[in-house]
Formats: C-alpha cells, structure tokens, sequence
C-alpha cells in the first residue's frame, strides 16, 4: 500500500450525552430505547411556529472541548442554518455553525498531538461546531441503498451535537484510527460524551490519493471501523487510478456489515446549502471570564493522565497510553493500584490480560467492573505475589471471572487452582467429616494410625485439594480436643 | 445583470424542489427579470465594503435555556397531522 | 340601545363581572352580526361554532365564581390564522396547511387565554402573510367593510376586516412588512407593529423572523393598549423577545402630551407617488397636530427608497428558508409516498400546496441566499437595513416620532393590483421600514376621504409603545376618529 500519497480528514460527530436535555427544547437526550415519537416537542419535531432557545450547558460543554483540542474560541457565538431537504431533518434544514460572514463557528485552530507507536504527530483541528442531530430512518425493505421506503422516529432529532473537523493532516488509517482514540478518551476523560452509548459519535471521513479527487465516506460509528472504511478506499481508489479510472467527487455509505463503502445516489444538483445566520437566535457573547471559569475547571486529560501514571507509577509510557486510551479502563486500574499497589503488574495484567478478554467477550469495561470488581482483580494479584498461583491460572481465571461474575477464590477453589490451606474453610471439612464418621473418630482417639482414613475422608470431600499437612495438623488438633488434653501452644 | 430569467426559475426551482406548471413558468419568468431590477436598485449604493450587515435586531441580554427536562408531546399529538404511519413510525419516502 | 359590542373592551369587562350573562348575550350579538356580514366580507378562515364557543363561555362563569379575574373577560378575539391554537385548525391560508391542527398554542395565545378572552376564529390573510391585499390567501378574498369592492389590506386583512365590521371586539395580527399597519389603515382601525422582540414570535408561524411581530388590531387606542399590555413581555421561549417585563400601558392613554413632542415628517415620503386622498389625510392629520402645538419638522432620508428592495431581499430569504419545513410528512398536504424519492414526494407537495406568490418568494429568497448571489444581494441588503437603522436613530435623536402615510394610496379594488407583483410590493414601501430596523409603528386613522378611510403612520424608537400610544390617543381625541363604522354594519 502506498501509503505517502494519501490525505484523510475527518469529521466527528459527538453527542453532548452530558447534558440531561436537548440543544434547543426541553425534550429529554436520553432517547435510546423509548417507543418512536415519544420523545419530541414542537421545537424538534419541526412544527409551525416553534423556536429553538439554546441550552446553556451545551455552550460550556463546547467550550471544554474546545479547550482540551486547544483552539482558538469564538467571543461570539452564532448559529447557522443549513439547508438541505431529507426525511430524518424536520425542518429541512440544520442549526449549525458556519464559517463565513456574521457567522463563525464557536471554536478553530486548534491541534492534538498523537504518539503513533513512539512517533509524535500533530493533527489540525480545523474547527468545531455545535449542532443539532437529526431524527433517525429506518429502512423496513432494506438499507439506506435499496429500501422502498423510510420509517422515521425523531426521538433523537434536535440532541446536541459536536462537529469537530480536522484539517487533512491524516496519512494513514492506522493514523485516523489513532486520532479518533484520542478523542473518544478526551471526550470521556471530559465528562461529555459516553463513547460507550450506541451512535453516540459517528465519523465522516474524507480521502483522497494524488491523482484523485476527493471521496466522501459517511457515518462510521467505531474507529476500527474508520481504520478498516479507509483501507478499504485506499485499495478501491489506487487501482482504480493503476488502471487509469478517473477518481470523481463523490460521497459513499460505509457499509458496516458487508465492511465496504458503496455510492450514494448522486445528486443532481451541486450541493448549496445557503447558509445563513439563524434569525431566531440572535448571536451570544461569550466572554473571556465564562472561558477562563470553565478552563479552572477542567478536569485531568488523558495527556496530563499518561505523564502523571508515568510519574507517579512508574509504568511505561506505552502502559499508560493504552490505560488512558479509556477512561474507565484508567479509572479500574488507579482503583486496583489504590488497594494491592504494584502499579506495573498491575497494568501489565489490566493491559494485556483484563482488557483482552473484556473485548473478546464484548464486554465495556464498566460491564466488566461489575463482574470483576478491583478489589477481586487485587486478592487475585495477591495471590500471585504470594506464589500461591502463578500466572497462568490468573490468566485463566479471569475469563471465568468475567464470563460469571463469580467470586475469584470461589473459583479458584471449584476449579481445583489451588490447594486448600485455607484453616477455616478445612476446619469447616474437617468438622463435617467428624460429624459424619463418629466411628472412625472413635478409632483414631484409639489408634493414631486410623486417622489416616480421616484424611482421606477430607480428601475425598475436596477432590484431593486440601493440604495434607494443614488437614493432618487439623484432625490432630480435633482428636486432641474430643480428648480433653490441651491444645499445642501457638 | 445577465441572468437568463428561464435558465435561473429552472436551477432555483430544483434547489427549493418546487415543480412549475408550464403556465406557472410563464407567470414567473415574465416578472422575474423585473423583480431581479427592483432589486438591484441596492446596487446603486456604493461604497459599502466596510458596513457591517445586519442579520437581525442586537439583543442585549441572551435568552438561554437551562438544561431542566420539559414536557414532551404525547403520541397522539405527534402523530395527529401524519398522514400515513406504522405503529408509532412516520412514514417517510426513500432516501436511495 | 347600543349593543355591547360598540362598547370598548375595558367598560364592556367591567359589565360582565357585574353581570356574567351580559358574556352570552355579546356572544350571541358577535354571531348575529357574523351571520349578517360574513358572506360578503369573508374574514374568517376557521369560526368556532356558536355552541362551543358558549361552551367556554359556562365554563368561564364557572370560574369567575370562584374568582377568576381576566382583563380579556368574555371578550370576542379574533387571530390571525398564522398563529397556532391548540385544537383549532390554523391554515396560514395555504393548502399546504388546509387541515394543519396544532398540538400547542402560541405564547399570545395563551396570554389572551389567561385573561379570559374567548378566541372565536382565525382570520383570512394573504398565503404565509405573503401580500398586501388579502387576495393571496388560497380561499378567497377578504372585503374592504367600507367598500366591498375594495380589498381590506393583508396581510392581516382577515383581523382588520373582523374588528371594523363588528365580527370581534378586537384581533391580533402579525405584520411583516406592514401586514397589520395597511389593513388597519385601509379598514379605519388602529393597528400597531411593536417594537421587535417586545411581543413573542413562539407560535406565530414564521414568515420573516428577523423582520416580524404579532400586534393587535383594535376599533380605538384604548383596546389596542389593553391588548398590547397583555401579549408584550419577555418569553422565554423566543430567544430573540426581549426581556421586558413591564408591559402595562394604560398611563400613556393621556390627553395631554407626555412629553413636548417633535415629529419629522420624511420628505421623501410625501414627495411623489402618494395618492391625492392619502396626501389630503396625511396633511389633514399634520395640521392637527400643529394645531395642538406639536412641532412638526420635514427631514430628509434619501436612503428610504432602497429600503423596499432590501425588505424583499430578506424577507424572501428568510421565507425560503422557513417555508423548506413542508413537505408533507409531519403535517399538512400529504401525497402517499408509495415508493418514491423523497425529492419526488416533497416536489409534488410542494408544486401542489403553494401558491404562485409563495413560489415566487421562495425561488427569490432560494435565489439571493445561492452560491455566487448571496453577497451581491442578501449581505448587501443587510448592508442596507444596517445604514437605515443608523438614520432612523439619527433621526430620534432630534424627534420623539416621525410621520408618515402608512400607504401611498387607498384601498385598491379587488383584482386591480394583484396581477402585477411590483406594483404589489410598492404598497408596503412605508410600512417595511419599521420592520426593517426593528422600531414600533402604528396606524391610525387620519381621515375619511371620499367614504374611505385612511392613515397615518407614526413611528417611534426602541421600545417607545408608550408615547406612540400617547400621541396617537391625542390624535384620536382631537379628531374623533374612533369605533369607525362602515357602512356595511350600519
Ligand atoms: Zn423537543
């Protein structure tokens, strides 16, 4: 693959999942799971006469990503309206931001720095802008390409959204891959989308290869799946142009199933979506001390987090990058390094181990959080320094931990992992077998040598994991007991 | 200003998706071109580079919203002017 | 005896309280006189039935038992059908919105509402307020009371001819670009354009939102104040209202000057092109305040004649942009979408549901906001608007009001102007500057010439309601030109 020739930006949608109601009306943002059209007022559902009044959390919630991207933010702030006719937009145009006259979008200019296996590189931030969602198509007799017609429930339309638009700073899918990772972290290390909530960010990519013009693939939701839209087009694109085929303009439908980009239908008409400013929201000053209050507020972002795990833990870079790289997963390992310390295996087990099999189960790691609790992960890890496992059977425990939720040392013993040396829990057998051998009890108060069938006994009743000399130690100190003799000094 | 009145009622009326009659082409084009003038008696105006336009009459004090739930609208009265649904969908045209 | 319905809307409240059943007995004088003058006159679009409307009538007895105080009590009140009632069909006389039943009722609304004024119909108007007579509304046309073979003005031709014809006791308007100052002046009813932003838009179907107000249309200055002080103030449901919350205006219906008045009088505006009745009115309304002592000053504004080609620049604009929301899915004129493209479907909605004025509009507005014309004509009309403003505050630096015919001639005969749309649009050319720089402006009635009623405009700064109320009551005082009666009801 060539891969120097080619220029990828991208646009982000993030949802302000934060924000308890929409950007323009009351209605609520949780809208997953709630019956089609239930969730909708005059204002999102687009009816005559109704207007759209900003909420305020959604400026402030900009303004802290604006922030952690480092751009430049607006002292005005200015909605656009962007016009284009389809069933999912009520209205038939979008509020949005714009740059141009008397519009502007609320931040530019800014950068992430991302490290790419060591190397460092720097991503433009062209511009974010605050928008609305639009409502959601179902296709009953197909997909977007082939279904005769649409059901459309607007329970998401109006939910405020984040555009962010990176200048074509990208040459490699691995790169965008990389970069919407970052973001997803600074977002969630932000408090203001939950990356974890279905379509809660959606990426259009846009590529081009010399020679070619540039190619618009739409609304891809994971970023392996960005990774995987964008090879697909570098090998579609390349040779078409090794087979001297003209690359046009176009936009293409990531196909997620199928796992390639298909054509849209072509409009006929060059899009202009005559933008202009919002009449029914007159512009908003945003002054430098609401900037300065929000950014003495901002909490740790995932490059201050990596230094400081770097740091104070003393980890490795690359261990603390992919920790960061999601913030729950981040938040388990801090918790479990708070209870059993030894931050570097610690991270090594939450990076190489944990976080494999929470994604071969499909879990997210807050699903796993439940399952296996840090202070479970912790009496694991003590077990390990204590050499009473090693590390394979923590490997193998952790799957079972996750698949059941189970108590660790429940299955370390049910699974035969371990003897049991446990004193209380034999002494639990041991009394049982008493209980129901009262003759072989009788004999070994006699004759010392029967309380070998005792032990086997104990045994049996623990598929032979009990620690012999623990047991024997125990049916001594039993026998002992029933014989009124005192007990052995400590 | 050389605008074809034809040329432009038929490129405008695609961006607005509006059909014209034949007898409404007519009615439009014959105007068009005479309103196109009335407007352009703007451009008599000079020197107006450094005005700045105004979209809409400055407020003072923004109008802002506090993140506080309201009352949606029940289903029925989402759905009270939709003429045509399944269960609680609107039906909608293709989008292919 | 005099009917109660002569009476203004104050004393007539006042008798109800005393007497509750005097509320039916009105009612039923209204409908009697809807029963007698409605087929010729033709202002409503939708009238409530009589029962449903003495419906309201028992249950607001009920509640005056128990206390209820409203300053609207019982009172007839006629709106503007491009303002949603919840329950009550609101067309804006289109076809695209025939059997449109909003599900809310606009803030106005519910402020009349609350005061216990019964909404009996929704009037006639031009097509999405698109006109100057009236003849634009998709079902017929409204007639001039005074003359029935004259227009009654529009685009709130409907509230106009309701008030001066005895069909209600007073009516709301929404004015554009003069569409409730040219059908007062036409109807010999007083008609104000508030200041922008004084009374809420939330509900008021949007035609131009930067440019448009709802205001009351009244017989005398004494129901329109009581009407104005209801519906203004601070909504938080339009960004754009202004956050007034003292909206009671009745000190300001005062004999006497409140202040030493001084009127400008723009040259530019009585010139060339008025008409010899309006110039004889206008002159004669002049006079009289002279007589008063006022001092009356003509000024120059030669920007004025660029203000009617900038109106219609933004207001199509903005029409076209607002009017992009029908399309036939969530509400109004339906075609079944079989399995057609939604360009096909929304095409033929729209090809069917709009008038040749509203097409008209939208492809001018589609046309100034489009790629490579949106410079040369919507920035620079705004451009426009921006250099008026700054004369019309020039201006009121040195004036308290500035007078002006409110049109440059009378009522047209139906059919005489609607074939040309330019010679339409010259009708608002003294009306729009109101809207363009966001002042209030009322119309009274000057005179009476050869049968007809005219008027006269009187503008005022920013939030000058009160003293454009107070000189306009003076006006009304010295020249008796108030409760007007046609003809027609005699
Ligand atoms: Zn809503």
């Amino acid at each position: 693959m060539v891969s120097n020739n080619v220029v990828i930006g991208l646009e982000i949608h993030t949802q302000i999942t934060s924000l308890k109601t929409k950007l323009f009306c009351s209605c609520p943002s949780d809208y997953r799971g709630k019956p089609p059209n239930t969730n909708v007022c005059p204002t999102c559902l687009g009816l005559p006469g109704a207007l759209p009044v900003v909420n305020v959390n959604a400026i402030k919630a900009a303004i802290m990503v604006a922030l952690a991207l480092r751009c430049s933010i607006s002292d005005l702030l200015v909605f656009t309206r962007k016009h284009y006719f389809y069933p999912d937009l009520p209205k038939n145009y979008q509020i949005s931001q714009y740059d141009g006259i008397g519009s502007m979008p609320i931040a530019k200019n800014g950068y992430v720095i991302l490290n790419i296996d060591g190397n460092i590189k720097k991503i433009r931030i062209r511009r974010i802008n605050i928008e609305e969602d639009p409502g959601r198509l179902i296709y009953p007799t197909g997909s977007l390409l082939t279904s005769k017609y649409t059901l459309i429930d607007y329970n998401r339309s109006g939910i405020a959204l984040l555009e962010i638009v990176t200048e074509p700073d990208i040459s490699t899918p691995k790169e965008a891959k990389v970069f919407i990772d970052k973001i997803r972290s600074i977002l969630e290390h932000l408090g203001i989308t939950d990356p974890n909530l279905e379509g809660s960010i959606r990426v259009d990519a846009n590529i081009s290869l010399a020679g070619g013009s540039r190619v618009e693939v739409k609304n891809i939701s994971s970023p392996k799946d960005v990774e995987r839209a964008l090879a697909y087009e570098i090998i579609r694109q390349s040779k078409m142009l090794g087979s001297g085929e003209v690359v046009r303009r176009e936009t293409r439908h990531w196909d997620s199933v199928r796992k390639v980009t298909v054509p849209l239908r072509a409009k006929e008409l060059e899009e202009d979506y005559r933008y202009f400013p919002d009449p029914d929201l007159p512009p908003i000053k945003i002054t430098k001390e609401l900037i300065m209050d929000i950014a003495s507020k901002l909490p740790e972002l995932p490059d201050q987090r990596i230094e400081r795990f770097v740091r104070s833990y003393g980890i490795s870079e690359y261990l603390a990058n992919v920790l960061v790289l999601e913030k729950s997963l981040a938040d388990y390992f801090e918790e479990c390094v708070g209870i059993c310390g030894n931050p570097e295996l610690v991270g090594n087990i939450v990076v190489n181990d944990l976080k494999r099999w929470i994604d071969e189960l499909n879990l997210e790691v807050i699903e796993a959080k439940k399952l296996l609790p840090a202070n479970q992960l912790c009496k694991l890890i003590q077990l390990l320094i204590n050499n009473s496992i090693n590390i394979k059977i923590l490997k193998e425990v952790l799957p079972k931990a996750l698949r059941s939720g189970k108590d660790v040392i429940s299955i370390i013993y049910e699974e035969g992992y371990m003897d049991i040396s446990d004193e209380k829990m034999l002494m639990k057998i041991v009394e049982e077998v008493f209980k129901e051998n009262q003759q072989a009890v009788k004999d070994a108060l006699d004759n010392p040598k029967a309380i070998n069938y005792l032990v086997g006994q104990v045994m049996k009743k623990t598929k032979g994991r009990a620690n012999p000399s623990i047991t024997n130690k125990l049916i001594t100190m039993k026998l002992a007991e029933i014989r009124g003799t005192p007990k052995n000094d400590r | 200003m050389n605008i074809d009145p034809a040329e432009w009622v038929e490129r405008v009326s695609k961006l607005a998706l509006i059909n014209l009659s034949e007898e409404e082409k007519k009615l439009l084009i014959k105007d068009m071109a005479r309103i196109i003038d009335f407007f352009n008696m703007i451009n008599e105006l000079k020197g107006l580079d450094d005005v700045e336009p105004l979209f809409m009459m400055p407020r003072g004090e923004p109008v802002l919203r506090d993140d506080e739930v309201g009352e949606c609208l029940s289903i029925n009265e989402v759905l009270m002017n939709v003429k045509e649904k399944e269960d609680r969908f609107i039906k909608g045209p293709r989008t292919a | 005896m005099k009917k109660l319905i002569e009476n203004n809307i104050t004393y007539l409240v006042e008798q109800f309280y005393s007497n509750p059943s005097l509320i039916e007995e009105y009612i039923h004088e209204v409908y009697e006189v809807i029963g007698k003058v409605e087929d010729r006159v033709k202002s409503y679009i939708t009238l409530r039935p009589l029962e449903d409307v003495l419906d309201e009538f028992r249950k607001l007895r009920d509640r005056i038992k128990y206390g209820f105080k409203g300053r609207l009590l019982g009172i007839a009140v006629a709106v503007k059908d491009c303002i949603v009632t919840r329950g009550i069909r609101t067309t804006c006389a289109s076809r695209m919105l025939q059997d449109f039943i909003p599900p809310y009722n606009a803030t106005v609304v519910e402020r009349i509402i609350n005061e216990g004024g019964i909404i009996i119909g929704k009037t006639n108007m031009d097509e999405f307020a698109m006109g100057s007579t009236t003849e634009n509304s998709a079902f017929y046309v409204t007639r001039n009371p005074w003359d029935l073979s004259r227009v009654a003005g529009g685009s709130s031709g409907g509230s106009a001819a309701a008030v001066s014809s005895r069909e209600a006791s007073i009516a709301l308007g929404s004015d554009t670009g003069g569409s409730i100052r040219t059908p007062a002046s036409y109807t010999g009813t007083v008609g104000m354009k508030p200041t922008y932003g004084l009374v809420s838009r939330y509900g008021l179907i949007a035609y131009a939102n930067s440019l448009e107000q709802i205001g009351p249309i009244a017989r005398n200055l004494s129901d329109l104040t009581l009407m104005l002080s209801i519906i203004s103030g601070h909504d938080p449901k339009d960004s754009t209202s202004l956050k007034i919350y003292d909206t009671n205006y009745d000190r300001y219906l005062s004999k006497a000057p409140l202040k030493n008045y001084k009127i400008a009088v723009i040259k530019e505006c009585i010139e060339q092109g008025v008409d010899r009745a309006v110039m004889q009115a206008f002159n004669r309304a002049i006079s009289r305040f002279e007589s008063e002592g006022l001092e009356v000053t003509e000024v120059s504004m030669p920007l004025i004649k660029y203000g009617l080609p900038a109106y219609y620049i933004i207001a199509d604009a903005e029409a076209s942009s607002n009017l992009a929301r029908y399309d036939g899915i969530r509400y109004g004129y339906h075609v079944g979408v079989g399995e057609r493209s939604y360009d096909d479907v929304y095409s033929e909605v729209r090809s069917y549901g709009f008038g040749l004025e509203v097409k008209r509009r939208i492809l001018l507005g589609t046309f100034v906001l489009s790629a490579g014309y949106y410079d040369q004509y919507y920035l620079k009309a705004l451009k426009v608007r921006r250099l008026l403003r700054n004369e019309f505050v020039r201006i009121f630096n040195r004036y308290d009001f500035i007078a002006i015919p409110t049109t440059p001639t009378p009522p047209p005969k139906v059919g005489e102007a609607i074939d040309d749309p330019l010679k339409l649009y010259l009708m608002d050319i003294y009306t729009v500057l109101a809207n363009l720089v966001g002042i209030p402006a009322i119309s009274i009635p000057a005179d009476i010439v050869d049968g007809l009623p005219i008027g006269i405009q009187i503008l005022g700064p920013e939030l000058s309601e009160g003293y454009l109320i107070n000189i306009a009551y003076i006006y009304e005082e010295i020249s008796k030109l108030r409760d007007l009666t046609p003809p027609l009801v005699v």
